[in-house]
């Protein structure tokens, strides 16, 4: 088995490419990000690792550069978060359109303005059409693997897509926690061999990438990209059960917490889905039948089996790190989504929480718990959507 | 690496890598320099392009004209994505499994490299990667409408093909939104495309998708609305485009008809200008019968008791005269003269090739009635509260029904049918199965504006809004596009659209005029120099930067031929002149190119390793005026009160060639023939 | 080419066929035509190295012609051809007659 060492998230996901070597690493530096790519470039630096790394002038030309890479036939990584991601954003999609598997750690942090370098969802949640497969991670330990996961995720010949492996930023990027680590070759027999696809390099077979597609045929690309996308989730399952196999931690679509008896639940992504957890323990040890649901595959989204996991529950919060103004938070959207074809469905409320780093402590989980348990009782809501922790 | 020989017979015997069969216009200088630059490589080239003329021209839908891998991701990036192969590239060879040598190159226009792509240039230049970047620079951003398209002009309606420079276009005043009449400053041919048609209710386009037409903007209640230009592609089912509803009054045709000396009834009297009984005549005339000049007869297929025989013999004798003689089912005249002239009106021969002829748009309203009466006496029936009109030929459908739309007559689209083979058609039977057309119109009704305020043009005398009903691929077809002064939009079949331009780059020369820097009565064109990009590229500290022109064919391979000899980054600007730009005719763009290296506006020159060094010195030295003179973007510069620009350039281009020459290098080469 | 359902079309749009747009025969755009006199041909090849359309046919290092189907009539090979004793070896004259 592998080591246990206590690093921090970017420490671990840096380890984590480090035992993969990609071939080419594009990237541009951005806070909480930074210190992976320092951590990456010290590897290259001390001869530890064979990859190319380009220092590239900006986010937006470091996902081009890795476009150019993948395309050429070889295994790509970068990394990125907040304002860099929206830099990029262009870019997502044409890496996702010309089904290039790319693998980005995305430290997640607040978009500006104002500007705010902290952590919250706002990031990854902005580029959830584009394409791209995106896998959260509650700690440093999920982080590292599915880090190693993605590879073979994307790598896989059903999928052939980018993916992204959200984390927050500051909570778990630069916080040290217990990580087990795998063996350097134990990694590297578990993603395998770089199989290209279409190479472009290789000049005898010579090929042209990046046609201009007319309104007759772009309709059917993204149809084509569209199946790929519903392939995903079989595989993110086969690829967790080796894992297992390997690692001994267990992993699937999203993480069910005391969610099977329960008559409540929050539902709720990454560091916070943490926190929550102790609450919950607390409420069932008074007698609260509290759940909690964490998703870990959000693209694509597993609608059928998070509604069968929540459709018995009497009242369900789901709690955004982000929030679409205007609208719903992204997340009560696609849990909405998923639980209304069924007849008999919880009364669902939405909170939005921790925005820009704003901590999210034990207390909050407990006034969200105690409004489900009220809920339950009343049988009606006041206000569908409300923000928690805010000064008035 | 053993080269090979620097000469047009070797050089012809190696395989076309970029080939035939792109859609870059013809005579388009950017071809020319990819051909160029791949004949002078002894190794394998990959290219990658950002988005632009050859990009898109080069690789659409499932066609690719790139013989060697090329790669495009999008507009701004084309280094980056050079420099992630290269790094690939790099990375595999590093782990044995590449052994080839292969070049990285970019051929980028002067959009993509000196303005929005100069990042991520300049990033990858910093970086080292062994590539070469060659800018094809035509100095702007250079889109159209199918060939069928018919324009408003002063002189009636015109087929696009048919419209000239100078010629007065009717276009949409967008301050005062009243009509108003432009010159056409240029006709374009954009080569062919592909087309889709947009539908309203009661008009019909066809355009290629960056083709903008002027939408409206439902700014919400209380606010006003505005018009704005939206591209085919970005205009959804239920916008709303401009249409044209009504021209203004006009005047009565002059006619300029001799009558035919000897033989024939010379009592004949032939008007000299129309009049709504002429044109209630012709409107018959049009949908009944026809004319054989040769055999000196008219002849109208009217059976006996129709309303409209009862009509025609009165106003023949009216405005002719007498001659006209009928049986059961015929009315005629034997009549040269009478026959040459309705003959010389236009409408056209026999029953297939009809069409309503453009100087019938610029007749008073009355007389258009009259015309249009006349029709609907002859060859239209009612179908319930409309009229329909059938016939066989479709461009008098169409020229039909843009009369009406122009006439306070709202018309349906065009519908087909198919008379089947044995048909009683007057006292024929069809010998086989013919295809029809027919339209249905009726008089638009005086709404109670009220009840329409949506509709905001609704009290504009001269235009209206329709809701775009769909938008089909229709195929490939020839497209021309017009230019028109002032307010850049014309009116093809009835919609509001917007000539396509030619916007100005970084790279677009002082003086220039371009759509967004137009030369107009306050501003004459680009008021700022252009980049120097060459000399920015070279103060990177890159190891060798180039200028060169397709013209001088041999100083460019030479140039490329260097450049892969070396590693690292590497720049090259290469003067590609675009007729379509360039406002120039479709064979000059070799001779501009030349005429650009002789006056010494495109000095060809490497700098190696900071050694700056001339590589071609023009014989004689030309005035910049034998390069000006000869594009239309320039033009407006050879008027007296823009002299002083001329003269500012020439003053600019000698400053600069003489600094030029005061930091290269002694082993200047004299002006070589170019050809052996 | 016919246009392709989602289930047969490469994957992200590659184009596998390096070189098909010779199947675009753009003959169709001229409205000119170039005509070769042989007599007054110096074979420089100017014409072909000028050509954007790569429709001059050279074979064995010899000028032999025109490639009609993709000629789209610029004009270049034609002002370019330094012709014979004042005499040009190519013309432009109008398509179709």
């Amino acid at each position: 088995m592998g080591r246990i060492v206590a690093v921090t998230g970017n420490d671990a996901v840096a380890e984590a490419l480090r035992q993969i070597e990609p071939d080419v690493c594009a990237a541009y530096p951005i806070t909480p990000q930074t210190d992976l790519m320092q951590r990456f470039a010290n590897f290259v630096s001390d001869g530890k690792v064979q990859t190319e790394l380009v220092l590239v002038e900006s986010e937006h030309s470091a996902m081009s550069a890795c476009i150019g890479a993948s395309a050429a036939g070889g295994r790509v990584a970068t990394a990125t978060c907040g304002p860099g991601l929206a830099l990029m954003w262009e870019m997502l999609f044409v890496a996702s359109g010309l089904r290039l598997p790319i693998i980005m750690p995305v430290v997640n942090r607040a978009l500006s303005a104002p500007i705010n370098i902290h952590g919250d969802h706002s990031d990854a949640m902005g580029a959830r059409d584009s394409g791209w497969i995106q896998l959260w991670s509650e700690n440093a330990q999920e982080a590292y693997d599915n880090t190693i996961q993605a590879f073979r995720i994307g790598e896989h010949m059903d999928v052939r897509l980018p993916v992204m492996i959200c984390m927050d930023g500051f909570i778990i990027s630069h916080s040290i926690e217990r990580i087990e680590y795998l063996e350097d070759k134990e990694v590297k027999d578990f993603i395998g061999e770089f199989k290209p696809l279409n190479p472009f390099l290789d000049i005898e077979h010579p090929k042209s990438i990046g046609p201009l597609i007319l309104p007759d045929l772009y309709h059917e690309f993204k149809r084509a990209q569209h199946e790929a996308m519903t392939k995903v989730k079989d595989v993110v399952l086969t690829v967790a059960e080796d894992f297992e196999k390997l690692s001994g931690r267990r992993y699937g679509l999203f993480d069910p917490y005391r969610l099977q008896d329960a008559e409540i639940a929050i539902v709720i992504l990454n560091s916070a889905a943490g926190t929550s957890k102790d609450v919950i323990d607390e409420f069932r040890g008074r007698g609260v039948k509290a759940g909690l649901l964490k998703p870990r595959l959000f693209r694509p989204f597993p609608y059928e089996e998070v509604a069968q996991a929540l459709r018995h529950l009497k009242a369900v919060a789901v709690l955004d790190r982000a929030d679409s103004f205007g609208g719903y938070g992204p997340l009560f959207t696609e849990v909405a989504s998923s639980l209304y074809p069924l007849r008999e469905k919880p009364i669902m409320i939405n909170k939005i929480y921790g925005l820009g780093g704003r901590d999210f402590m034990p207390q909050h989980a407990e006034v969200v718990i105690n409004e489900l348990v009220e809920i339950t009782k009343r049988g009606r809501i006041e206000t569908i959507k409300e923000y928690i922790g805010v000064r008035e | 690496m053993a080269t090979q020989p620097l000469r047009l017979k070797e050089l012809s015997k190696k395989e076309d890598l970029f080939t035939y069969g792109h859609r870059m216009c013809a005579g388009c200088g950017t071809p020319i320099i990819v051909k160029i630059v791949l004949l002078a490589s002894d190794y394998p080239v990959i290219a990658c392009s950002p988005t632009g003329c050859l990009e898109v021209s080069s690789c659409i839908s499932q066609y690719t004209a790139w013989k060697i891998p090329w790669i495009h991701s999008a507009f701004e990036n084309a280094a980056a994505t050079i420099a992630g192969v290269e790094s690939m590239y790099k990375a595999l060879k590093r782990r044995g499994k590449i052994d080839k040598e292969i070049k990285f190159v970019v051929f980028g226009g002067d959009g993509g490299t000196y303005d929005i792509g100069f990042q991520s240039l300049s990033g990858a230049m910093e970086r080292g990667h062994d590539m070469l970047y060659i800018c094809y620079d035509n100095g702007a951003y250079m889109n159209c409408l199918s060939t069928s398209s018919l324009i408003m002009t002063k002189d009636g309606i015109k087929k696009i093909t048919e419209v000239k420079e100078g010629d007065d276009i009717y276009a949409f005043d967008q301050k005062t939104y009243q009509l108003v009449l432009k010159k056409c400053t240029g006709v374009f041919d954009n080569g062919i495309k592909d087309v889709y048609e947009l539908e309203t209710l009661h008009h019909s386009i066809k355009a290629t998708v960056n083709h903008p037409f002027l939408v409206l903007k439902r700014n919400g209640r209380g606010r006003q609305n505005t018009f704005v230009w939206k591209m085919l592609k970005e205009i959804k089912i239920g916008d709303e485009v401009v249409t044209l509803k009504n021209l203004d009054g006009g005047k009565s045709a002059k006619f300029n008809f001799t009558k035919v000396k000897n033989g024939d009834n010379n009592e004949i009297n032939i008007p000299e200008s129309s009049s709504p009984d002429l044109m209630k005549y012709l409107g018959i005339y049009l949908g009944n019968d026809w004319a054989r000049p040769k055999k000196g007869e008219v002849r109208f297929a009217l059976p006996q008791k129709t309303k409209a025989r009862e009509v025609i013999m009165n106003l023949h004798a009216k405005i002719f005269g007498n001659g006209i003689r009928a049986d059961k089912d015929y009315v005629y005249i034997n009549s040269v003269n009478l026959a040459n002239f309705i003959d010389s009106l236009g409408f056209g021969e026999c029953a297939n090739d009809k069409k309503v002829p453009g100087w019938v748009f610029t007749l008073p309203k009355e007389e258009k009635e009259g015309f249009i009466q006349g029709l609907m006496l002859s060859d239209s029936y009612r179908v319930g509260k409309s009229c329909r009109y059938v016939s066989a030929s479709e461009d008098l459908l169409k020229t039909l029904r843009l009369l009406l739309q122009t006439t306070d007559y709202r018309v349906g689209k065009i519908h087909c049918q198919t008379k089947k083979k044995g048909t009683k058609c007057v006292k024929r039977t069809l010998p086989k199965d013919s295809q029809y057309g027919y339209i249905c119109f009726n008089k638009r009704c005086r709404s109670k504006t009220d009840k329409y305020l949506s509709q905001f043009l609704v009290k504009n005398k001269y235009f209206d809004t329709e809701k775009v009903k769909s938008i089909k691929l229709v195929g490939r077809e020839p497209t021309l596009d017009l230019r028109v002064d002032g307010e850049h939009n014309f009116i093809a079949d009835g919609i509001v659209v917007h000539n396509t331009g030619i916007q100005r780059s970084s790279a677009t020369p002082y003086g220039a005029d371009t759509t967004t820097c137009p030369a107009g009565s306050v501003i004459p064109g680009k008021l700022q120099q252009r980049k120097d990009l060459t000399r920015i590229m070279a103060a990177h500290n890159i190891p060798y930067v180039a200028q060169a022109a397709p013209s001088h064919w041999l100083d460019l391979m030479k140039k490329v031929r260097k450049a892969f000899e070396i590693k690292g980054p590497k720049f090259m600007n290469v003067l590609s002149p675009c007729n379509r730009g360039w406002r120039s005719r479709t064979d000059d763009a070799v001779l501009l190119s030349r005429l650009a290296v002789d006056t010494c506006y495109w000095p060809l020159y490497e700098v190696e390793n900071g050694v700056t060094r001339i590589t071609f010195k023009p014989k004689e030295k030309k005035p910049i005026v034998d390069f000006l003179r000869p594009q239309g973007r320039f033009r407006h510069l050879f008027e007296p009160q823009n002299e002083w620009m001329l003269k500012e350039i020439q003053e600019e281009i000698d400053k600069e060639w003489k600094l030029l020459q005061k930091c290269s290098v002694a082993e200047e080469k004299e002006a070589k023939p170019e050809d052996e | 080419m016919k246009p392709k359902g989602w289930r047969e079309l490469p994957l992200g749009g590659v184009i596998l066929e390096a070189g098909n747009a010779v199947e675009f025969k753009t003959g169709g755009w001229r409205a000119f035509r170039p005509v070769w006199n042989e007599e007054n041909c110096i074979q420089c090849l100017f014409c072909w190295l000028y050509c954007p359309d790569m429709a001059v046919i050279v074979n064995d290092g010899k000028m032999e012609g025109f490639n009609y189907e993709y000629c789209k009539g610029c004009g270049i090979c034609a002002l370019e051809c330094p012709g014979r004793k004042g005499q040009k070896a190519i013309v432009m004259i109008e398509e179709g007659k």
